[in-house]
């Protein structure tokens, strides 16, 4: 019996051994450019490298290869582009054994410059101001200096006028919007249809400005018959507000509407 | 035949039965638990644990439920099995293969166990009945408790070398038991701490008393001889005990720390064993008929057995103690044995369990007596070989049935909700960073513990009670928030308590498979996102934060290193030993000359002990059958409304209906049809009755007139019900006369109704980055109107009026940060007294509750915004008259018309009231309990009682999204009393 335990110890403890090899990076360099960067690779069993990568902060590329007998190169693929700052390099072998080295790469590319205003949306009872900043920045994302300046920072007084505006003409997502605000003016009149029914709408509703109150906003109409108060909530549509009275409300009444802070006028029907 | 032939012969047999047992095991539990284990109680919170060992193995820190909690606090090891099983086999797979290994050991130990006293063929049957025991089968197939088998079939098979240790003092039985009783403790902290007594004692005593070469007839002296054994034999037992101690302290020392450093302090949660099972019969059924029903069926063959023979003395104790104990609330004696604080803390059907194991071997000798040996003569003698057969054979068929229907117990009642498709909810979870945030569930019963199996998402719920630590869940009498319906009025608070305080936990989303809590969640603020593809509803609350990292409770690495490694080597060790000791110790039985083999029984016992089984049984599986198929429900007036109610609570109309006294104007379909247009609402839909009573009115011959009072549970508070029935009796059973129904006919034959429907777009810039600056959308700007604390009886609260200054429908938190006297600062919410979207321009109200603990040094409100998609439309068309206004009440008469074109589910108002300075005094919701139907009037009177109310001047800072804000002048000063309409609406009307 311990004869079969010291052979079972014996198999399980050469079972367990390491087949990884020395790796090495031959032109390694602390700081290098991505556009001429050629990494030089030699191990003792070339053959055994299976892939290379550049892992930087936010992305994994995989080099190119090209094997000969005394080393591989590897070159970053044609097009891509990579994170400035630290990266790692990392070989991976057969038996998936990394080895891996420090660097700090960087890379020239083309740059796009960002226009980003704070608030996005601003109704005309608010200031009307607005902050906007300006920045470039590579494919790549990284900032680059202008001026020594990251970004430049500007305050913006916006028109009144209730559109869609963008900061940069070809970019739909740096659109910002100026929308109308409460309304100030509301006449509400009655529309009869047929014997019963009674139809009640406003004016076409504006702000101070003269826009077109938004879509949907909220309007409240009031019916006071007697000690009786009824609350019909309605939304705007195109800028008008509209109910078809209940049936079952008869006259006497007087009626009139609401839109947050604003009152129409009060219809009294007899 | 000689001796030794016999001898040989009940070997063989014995081996064979145990073959045939272990085999059984394999055929039944094998197949069947993969089908049961859904519906078990424990089994998914077992897998949970395990997936817990397979991600961090040696870390103890489980962030997944009840804001993080240590698994020190439960043994390992059965978790680490399964964990390393699920590596290879998925988790279902895994706990199958795990539970019936170790009901094979079980039964292998119960056949070793009963070697104790009686033959290896007695053994052997004993081996069986361990396969076809109720108390076992309720413990795997509707509890699902592994840790409690594995601990109980180590122990089993731990005992036989303690006996032997004393008896034969040689050291490597000495090794054995400890092995074993290692394994034992690394299992199960129950069987380790109060298991081992009931067993380690008497086995002890027996050891002891079969070392006596002559035992004295007189009780005392031969307790004195059992004592001089004792002081004998003290090394031994000394030796035991205290490398035992050492042992159990050792291989779970993380454990014990847990329970030092942080005691189960929490209020004790209901639970059926600690009922008086005379009085609530189900759980008597459940927690003592079902486990013990052999054992009572042959009680006196087993008390017989175990008084017979003094070496029995400290298994009759253990027993009788365990079948006292495991009788829960029915006696004052398990309370005052065990202290108020253990019997309120334990479930107490591990005692029942606990006497059904010592009882097998037992009642194996009396059924093996019975098929072939003195009782069988017995019987041969009196009614001949063919009927002792057919005796044998009805019986053992009853006992079957009786199996069966333990296996079918879910249908009667179900147990669990029926199986839910979590992938819909991965999905969910691991898309758009919702993982970012906690969630929670409703109405998945034990589920709950499968899905977080799957996913890396924190739940604030869970389902390891003596683990939480949470406030609101410790401070009241609920098992889960899951299924806090269950644990009525003080379930629901605790439940509330997280619904509004949602921020303080980062609970954003709730998966509701419930519609019983839907009015709950909405009032509460939550809103409907998304139906997912397996019909649970997805609920979410605006305005959350993320969760923050919070600091793991620290353990030393040495501790987690020990909890990673002891255990598992410790069954290694267990194993190698065993293999060890079978091919070099092992010597032959135990101690023949102790063995109970030639015992024969009195004649009352062979009758009453053959004869009650079958009695048992089949009076059990009778009742059952009269109960379901052929009790009358409508014998009396009473009974009948009872019924008839009972049906409705259910749901079960078509069975309601039957009620019904026949009529061919009045079919089925008219009352369905009649049901579909008036029913619906808070109580009809959202409500479980809790109680009925009923009561006769008047008689008239064959006509009586019933009033019926039932109290029915919502999730939004208790509603109380009053009715008035006639019924009429035809052919002896008493039917409902249907009341009259006049429908209301709408004018109009077509609804329409204009609403603006608003989307925000989200990430229009696809990338994995967080969200572009371009993508944020502003939060919306609101206005406050109105703020104002104010003091009703000793309490607190804020009020205000809001309004929403912005385009887009808002969602919105307000909260109120308390600074105390004593330097603590509280956030406090609002619950239902608010309305938490609401659309462009609109004005709302809300309520937060302030509870005056100490002296307020400071008040600060903060409202936060977010864009709403939904929950901005709150009902219908609402009209008011004020009957009449003085300053302690106001009649009110309500007419609310719906004009949408859909129902409106739970009709209700937000009452704004105002004093006559126009200062905001109070808000308060006010709920209907039944549905208005589209195009269709509800109107009703509503006495608002008004508190006695004081506003505090004191000065209240504001802040809207992060800013110092004043607040403005109130809109609706000179309305006394505004009357909002705040309605849930069932079917979703804002569609993505």
């Amino acid at each position: 019996m311990r004869t079969y335990l010291y052979i079972l110890f014996i198999i399980l403890f050469t079972s367990c051994h390491d087949v990884s090899q020395k790796v090495s990076w031959l032109n390694q360099q602390p700081r290098l450019a991505y556009e001429k960067a050629v990494f030089e690779i030699s191990a003792k069993d070339l053959s055994a490298i299976e892939a290379v990568y550049i892992y930087t902060g936010i992305q994994a590329t995989e080099l190119e290869l090209v094997r000969s007998k005394k080393s591989i190169q590897a070159k970053t693929p044609k097009g891509k582009f990579l994170f400035s700052g630290p990266a790692r390099l990392i070989i991976k072998d057969k038996n998936n054994h990394l080895s891996i080295f420090k660097f700090i790469g960087n890379q020239k590319a083309r740059t796009e410059t960002k226009d980003f205003r704070s608030p996005k949306t601003l109704i005309t009872d608010s200031s009307l101001t607005q902050q906007q900043l300006v920045y470039t920045i590579t494919e790549a994302r990284n900032i680059v200096l202008k001026n020594n300046e990251a970004a430049s920072e500007l305050w913006k007084d916006l028109a009144p006028q209730a559109k869609t505006y963008r900061a940069q003409e070809n970019k739909a997502e740096t659109s910002f919007y100026v929308e109308a605000g409460s309304c100030s003016n509301i006449k509400l009149s009655q529309q009869k249809q047929g014997l019963n029914t009674s139809f009640f709408n406003t004016n076409q509703l504006k702000d101070q400005y003269g826009n077109q109150i938004t879509e949907g906003t909220k309007a409240i109409f009031y019916i006071q018959k007697g000690k009786e108060l009824t609350r019909i909530e309605r939304v705007s549509e195109d800028g008008i507000v509209k109910m078809k009275l209940p049936e079952h409300i008869q006259k006497p009444y007087s009626i009139w509407l609401e839109i947050g802070v604003a009152k129409s006028n009060k219809i009294a029907l007899n | 035949m000689s001796l030794l032939d016999k001898n040989t012969l009940s070997n063989k047999s014995g081996r064979l039965l145990l073959l045939v047992a272990l085999c059984l095991v394999l055929l039944t539990h094998g197949i069947i638990l993969y089908f049961t284990l859904p519906k078990t109680y424990d089994a998914y919170v077992h897998m949970f644990f395990a997936d817990h060992y397979s991600r961090f193995w040696f870390d103890p820190n489980e962030y997944r439920w009840y804001t993080g909690f240590l698994t020190t606090s439960y043994p390992p090891l059965v978790h680490q099995l399964i964990a390393l099983l699920s590596k290879v086999f998925p988790y279902k797979i895994s706990f199958v293969i795990y539970a019936v290994v170790v009901y094979e050991a079980l039964v292998i130990g119960m056949y070793r166990f009963t070697k104790l006293f009686f033959s290896k063929e007695i053994a052997g049957v004993a081996a069986i009945l361990t396969v076809l025991s109720t108390a076992l089968i309720e413990t795997v197939h509707v509890y699902g408790q592994v840790p409690t088998i594995t601990g109980m079939a180590l122990l089993l098979n731990a005992i036989p070398f303690l006996y032997l240790f004393i008896i034969k003092r040689k050291p490597y039985y000495l090794v054995m038991a400890l092995s074993f009783i290692s394994v034992v403790v690394c299992s199960h902290h129950v069987t380790a701490i109060f298991g081992m007594v009931f067993f380690i004692a008497p086995v002890i005593f027996m050891a002891l008393a079969d070392q006596i070469e002559t035992a004295s007839t007189n009780f005392w002296k031969f307790l004195i001889q059992i004592f001089k054994k004792a002081l004998a034999s003290w090394k031994q037992i000394v030796l035991f005990g205290g490398l035992t101690i050492f042992l159990a302290i050792t291989l779970i020392l993380p454990y014990w720390l847990w329970s030092k450093n942080d005691p189960i302090t929490q209020v004790s949660i209901p639970h059926g064993s600690r009922d008086n099972f005379l009085t609530n019969l189900s759980s008597g059924l459940v927690f003592y008929i079902i486990p013990l029903a052999l054992i009572i069926a042959l009680i006196l063959a087993v008390s017989y057995l175990l008084t017979r023979k003094k070496r029995n003395i400290g298994w009759a104790v253990s027993f009788f103690l365990c079948l006292l104990l495991g009788s829960g609330g029915t006696t004052p004696l398990p309370k005052l044995m065990l202290g108020e604080n253990a019997f309120n803390i334990l479930t107490l059907d591990r005692f029942g369990f606990w006497a059904a194991i010592i009882a097998i071997p037992f009642m194996a000798k009396f059924i093996y007596s019975f098929l072939n040996g003195s009782v069988k003569e017995f019987w041969v003698k009196r009614i001949g070989e063919r009927y002792h057969f057919s005796l044998a054979g009805i019986s053992g068929f009853s006992y079957l049935i009786f199996i069966v229907f333990i296996f079918h117990l879910g249908s009667f009642r179900p147990l669990q909700p029926k199986e839910i498709e979590i992938q819909p909810m991965l999905n969910f979870l691991n898309r758009d960073d919702h993982i970012r945030w906690r969630f929670m569930t409703l109405g998945f019963g034990d589920q709950m513990a499968w899905l977080s199996t799957h996913t890396l998402a924190a739940s604030v719920d869970g389902n390891y009670h003596s683990a939480r630590r949470l406030p609101e869940l410790t401070s009241r009498p609920i098992e889960r928030l899951e299924n806090a319906k269950f644990a009525g009025d003080p379930g629901l608070e605790s439940l509330k308590d997280f619904l509004t305080q949602a921020e303080k936990y980062n609970l954003k989303y709730v998966f509701s498979n419930d519609r019983y809590y839907d009015p709950l969640l909405f009032y509460s603020g939550w809103n409907r996102t998304i139906r997912l593809e397996n019909g649970i509803m997805v609920w979410e609350k605006g305005n959350i934060s993320t969760i923050k990292p919070i600091q793991p409770k620290e353990l030393s690495e040495n501790l987690k290193l020990m909890w990673g490694i002891l255990p598992i080597t410790v069954l290694m060790l267990c194993f190698i030993l065993t293999f060890y000791y079978l091919k070099y110790y092992k010597e032959g039985d135990y101690n023949n000359s102790k063995l109970q083999d030639t015992q024969t029984f009195p004649n009352y016992i062979n009758y009453v002990s053959s004869l009650l089984p079958l009695a048992f049984f089949t009076i059990f599986i009778a009742y059952q059958v009269v109960n379901i198929l052929l009790t009358n429900e409508q014998k009396t007036p009473t009974k009948t409304v009872e019924n008839f109610y009972n049906h409705l609570d259910f749901q079960e109309f078509e069975k309601a209906y039957h009620f019904y006294k026949k009529d061919p104007t009045y079919s089925i379909h008219q009352y369905l049809l009649e049901k579909s247009v008036k029913d619906g609402g808070l109580l009809p839909t959202y409500a479980k009755m809790n109680t009925i009573v009923t009561k006769e009115l008047s008689q008239k011959g064959d006509k009586r007139t019933v009033e019926v009072s039932a109290n029915w549970n919502t999730a939004v508070g208790n509603h109380n019900t009053i009715d008035t029935l006639q019924l009429v009796k035809e052919n002896g059973s008493w039917y409902i006369i249907p009341k009259k129904f006049e429908a209301e006919i709408p004018e109009e034959q077509m609804m329409q109704y204009d609403f603006t429907l608003f989307k925000k777009i989200g990430k229009r810039i696809i990338s994995s980055f967080t969200t572009e600056k371009d993508d944020r959308i502003k939060k919306p700007f609101v206005s406050v109107r109105s703020l104002e604390i104010i003091q009703q009886d000793s309490n607190q609260y804020i009020v205000g009026e809001i309004l929403n200054a912005d385009n887009i429908p808002v969602n919105y938190l307000a909260y109120a940060n308390v600074t105390y006297a004593n330097g603590k600062t509280l956030k406090y919410f609002p619950r239902m007294d608010a309305q938490y979207n609401f659309s462009p321009k609109a004005t709302t109200y809300f309520k937060i509750p302030i509870p005056v603990t100490d002296s307020i040094k400071e008040i600060t409100v903060a409202v936060d915004t977010d864009v709403s998609e939904k929950g901005y439309l709150h009902g219908c068309i609402t009209s008011h008259t004020i009957n009449s206004n003085t300053d302690q009440v106001a009649k009110l008469e309500l007419k609310l018309f719906n004009d949408l074109p859909t129902n409106i589910n739970v009709p209700g108002i937000l009452i704004a009231e105002r004093n006559k300075n126009g200062q905001l005094v109070n808000v308060k919701t006010h709920l209907h309990k039944t549905a208005v139907r589209s195009a269709q009037h509800l109107t009703f009177k509503y006495t608002y009682k008004k508190e006695t109310t004081e506003v505090i001047t004191q000065s209240l800072k504001l802040f809207v999204n992060g800013a110092e804000r004043n607040v403005d002048n109130s809109l609706n000063k000179n309305k006394s009393l505004d009357i909002l309409p705040h309605s849930f609406i069932a079917e979703e009307l804002y569609f993505h």
